[in-house]
């Protein structure tokens, strides 16, 4: 999903996410309708969500890495049991993901407000694709993130979409859309000006449909 | 806490005692004998000690209710009401119910002040949590509210008709154990320890206590998470409700006997101001109730043998509470040049 | 039918008026010690602290000096010594505002207890014929009319002046340049001090303001609505009148509204008394009243928030035709 920031793109990752209620039309996942369902609910038919604010809504700042790495899976077994929690377990999960994913951090105890930028996103970013979702959204998932780490995050994408999941991805960065993206669809001011497929999208042609013109076709 | 903020609450407590000693000994008393009396009111002898552990538990109790609600970010400031529903409901229950064993009386007595405790505060944290109203002016008025219909209920319907605002004594089989005697101190000590150990464990070693800091710390972060943030504000408000309500239903079910009108005089904002010393540290609480406590039984004792008022007591425990809030008071210029 | 009417009428009278103004006013007065500093986003719940101090320092002075001016003078010089310890506590260390108004209210119920008992020599209560009320505006023309005379009539000063006062802030907080000041560094601290302006230092103004007016509430209480000094004798006023800040969202002539509605409610109760109703209910009344006002007024903030933010067209405007499209 190309598009300037601002064309409604954010209200509808957060409307396929459950943090919006919908008031017309439907979404359908899967075979089912998943409008108006709860956060949960979506997580629980197997969607994943990078969003677009990570101090925000993708972390919580004042919580250790330990603790936003086990945001999803806290409640499940082995994590915890009953309503207890298996920190130990917990910990060689944090562990095992900050090694996976390359986060640089002294230690999974400290909170994540202490991060940089791009180790910040990658908290989020290992989060959500160890789930193993069928789908992903990710919502501009370089934003305000140093070089090597936007490399990094778009490798893991990458890797992703290879596994068979699918990947939503939502940027304003041209390059960024260009080099992952199977399929691009762009908006502007709250519609979806064309679908292009990569092989037909140029930066020409995706400029003009995110700044509200029609695409021109390859001759 | 961190280092600094131990360092400054002792600071504040040594400070405090010495503008105190200071004013005593202005006004014609022998300093160092009034602490020793204070102290010696606090700890010397089993009535004196048992005092102290009396004026402990609400004190501990209250704090902890208003540091739960605080994990949800709630500032629940009615905790005193809570404690008033809390207790009359286990002197209902107390002098109504007849012919059961103690554990289950007890049982059932504060099981109905919990539940009366967390139905109360559970309207002020509707409000904040689904419309945004402000729960520090609910629940300052709710106190009020809650005071009054205690104060009716035990004047009229539920009157002991004894001249006196009080409901008819409860059962034996519902009053607390005392231990310590002649004191009132009871084995409500215990039920409060073993709440604090328990709220303890629940905030940071389940999903509950999870949940509820996430909340408390970043609702928006707990909706995308998929924790329904509204719902888990109000579950915290009404577990602190419940935690008043235990308190409320201890002094009814120790110390009273029955539920007396108007019988606190301001409990749990003295357990609010322990907690907001504690910095809402679970573990401090106890440490900083234990002190108020000694304080405030020792002044009895204190002013008993030495002539000086009590209220000079309660001047500088607010003297305190003044210095020991204020952060980075203490530091030397050298760390106060670092930390700029 | 005809008793109840009657009962109604005698309930329902213009001489609810004055008793509404009369039992505002001291809300009014804290109220505005609330708004003021609320606008800078600090918490003032030490006003039941710095009233309580401004009513017993107006009792014991005009008591010994005769002079309810002077009594009104060094009212509002304690309660600005009382704010500027909260002032310096929280804007300069940092202190939790509410805990330092907790402590500063603990503070002054003690210091007054033990004055009392050490300058007053009383217990429980003060009253002497020595004290010197704050005087009460006659105007001479109106007491011809029963009616008017009941309502505009022989008001103390500062009943007067209270609402004079509400106007005042009002005028203060949005028609100047340094309410606009006040109510940016209240709103978004970060961007007044880029803007040039000294927040701490516009803090600890408003934090003196705040304790001018809580010293006139507290003297006013002891010298104006009454003529004596009981211990704590605020009686909670003073959180009502945070409470009422809350109402108006601290906008001072809807903090007073709020303030009116607790009197109204207050007046009508006390009279309901004497039909019957246990007085504990006629108690409750006033705060019954305001939570009832103000969570009506949040509802339905909430509710027209939600619609502002629909696409759907809730008020008949025109379309500006923003449609999300399915997406597959």
């Amino acid at each position: 999903m190309a598009g300037v920031d601002g064309n409604g793109q954010n209200e509808l990752v957060e409307s396929l996410t459950g943090l919006r209620p919908i008031e017309k039309g439907d979404i359908i996942f899967k075979g089912h309708s998943i409008r108006n369902l709860s956060s949960l609910k979506i997580r629980k038919t197997g969607i994943a969500h990078i969003p677009e604010d990570r101090n925000k809504t993708g972390l919580n700042n004042k919580f250790t890495i330990k603790e936003n790495l086990i945001a999803n899976l806290y409640r499940k077994k082995p994590y915890s049991k009953w309503i207890c929690l298996k920190n130990s377990l917990i910990k060689e999960y944090a562990e095992g993901l900050i090694k996976k994913f390359d986060i640089r951090a002294s230690g999974i105890d400290i909170p994540v407000e202490s991060l940089s930028g791009g180790n910040a996103q990658k908290v989020i970013v290992a989060r959500e694709v160890d789930l193993n979702s069928e789908l992903i959204i990710a919502s501009q998932p370089t934003r305000g993130v140093d070089v090597g780490s936007i490399e990094s995050i778009r490798e893991i994408l990458n890797e992703v979409k290879k596994k068979g999941a699918v990947v939503l991805l939502v940027s304003a960065d041209l390059e960024e859309i260009l080099s992952l993206s199977d399929r691009i669809a762009v908006m502007y001011e709250g519609k979806i000006m064309g679908i292009v497929s990569a092989s037909e999208a140029t930066e020409l042609n995706l400029g003009l449909l995110m700044t509200g013109g029609k695409a021109i076709e390859k001759e | 806490m961190k280092k600094n903020d131990y360092v400054n609450t002792l600071i504040s407590i040594i400070i405090s005692f010495l503008l105190g000693g200071i004013v005593i000994a202005i006004m014609g008393y022998n300093p160092l004998e009034t602490f020793s009396q204070l102290f010696q009111g606090a700890f010397v002898g089993n009535f004196n000690l048992g005092c102290t552990l009396e004026k402990f538990v609400p004190l501990v109790l209250t704090a902890l209710a208003f540091t739960v609600s605080s994990a949800v970010s709630v500032f629940n400031v009615g905790v005193e009401g809570e404690l008033y529903l809390g207790a009359i409901a286990a002197a209902w229950v107390g002098f109504s119910v007849v012919g059961v064993s103690s554990p289950v009386h007890i049982f059932l007595c504060i099981l109905l002040a919990m539940v009366v405790g967390a139905l109360w505060a559970a309207i002020p944290g509707i409000l904040k949590a689904y419309f945004k109203v402000n729960e520090v002016c609910t629940t300052i008025l709710f106190n009020s509210v809650a005071v009054l219909i205690t104060s009716y209920l035990v004047s009229y319907p539920l009157s002991g008709h004894l001249g006196v605002p009080q409901t008819p004594p409860i059962a034996d089989t519902a009053k607390l154990f005392r231990i310590l005697k002649p004191s009132r101190a009871n084995i409500g000590l215990f039920i409060a320890i073993a709440v604090i150990i328990f709220i303890y464990w629940l905030l940071f070693h389940t999903t509950i206590g999870y949940k509820l800091r996430s909340v408390g710390l970043n609702p928006n972060f707990s909706d995308y998470i998929g924790i329904d943030s509204k719902k888990t504000m109000v579950g915290g408000m009404m577990l602190s409700g419940a935690i008043g309500g235990l308190a409320g239903a201890i002094e009814v079910m120790g110390i009273y006997g029955c539920f007396l009108d108007n019988f606190s005089i301001g409990i749990a904002f003295d357990g609010m101001l322990a907690a907001l010393i504690a910095k809402n540290n679970i573990l401090m609480i106890p440490v900083v109730s234990l002190f108020l406590a000694v304080l405030k039984s020792g002044s009895l004792g204190m002013e008993r043998f030495t002539g000086v008022p009590k209220s000079l007591i309660d001047a500088i425990i607010a003297m305190f509470i003044i210095l020991a809030t204020m952060e980075g008071l203490f530091l030397f210029k050298k760390q106060r040049k670092l930390r700029a | 039918m005809n008793i109840m009417l009657n009962n109604l009428s005698k309930i329902f009278d213009y001489s609810l008026f004055y008793a509404t103004i009369r039992s505002s006013t001291p809300i009014l007065l804290a109220a505005l010690a609330a708004v003021i500093t609320q606008q800078a986003d600090i918490l003032n719940v030490g006003v039941e602290g710095i009233m309580l101090a401004g009513a017993f320092t107006a009792v014991a002075v005009s008591y010994f000096t005769g002079s309810w001016l002077l009594a009104i003078f060094l009212a509002v010089i304690i309660g600005v010594i009382f704010a500027i310890v909260m002032g310096i506590a929280h804007i300069k260390f940092k202190a939790d505002i509410f805990a330092i108004g907790m402590a500063v209210n603990m503070l002054v119920l003690a210091l007054t207890r033990f004055f009392l008992n050490k300058i007053l020599g009383a217990s429980g209560s003060f009253y002497s014929n020595k004290i010197v009320p704050i005087p009460k505006i006659v105007i001479g023309f109106l007491s011809d009319n029963k009616i008017i005379n009941s309502m505009f009539n022989n008001y103390s000063l500062f009943e007067i002046l209270g609402i004079i006062l509400v106007f005042f802030f009002w005028y203060i907080l949005y028609k100047t340049v340094w309410g606009l000041r006040l109510r940016s560094v209240g709103l978004f601290p970060m961007a007044a001090e880029t803007a040039g302006i000294n927040s701490t230092k516009m803090k600890m103004q408003v934090m003196i303001y705040s304790g001018i007016l809580g010293g006139l509430a507290g003297a006013h209480l002891s010298l104006g609505y009454s003529n004596m000094f009981v211990e704590n004798m605020t009686n909670n006023r003073g959180f009502v009148g945070v409470a009422a800040m809350f109402f108006g969202a601290a906008n001072p002539i809807i903090t007073w509204v709020g303030c009116l509605i607790f009197g109204f409610a207050d007046s009508l109760g006390s009279r309901l008394q004497s039909y019957g109703l246990a007085p504990q209910f006629v108690l409750m009344l006033p705060y019954f009243v305001t939570i009832l006002v103000l969570s009506i007024s949040m509802i339905r903030k909430v509710g027209q928030e939600r619609k502002m933010k629909s696409s759907i067209d809730h008020f008949n405007t025109q379309r500006t035709g923003k449609e999300v499209t399915e997406h597959e």
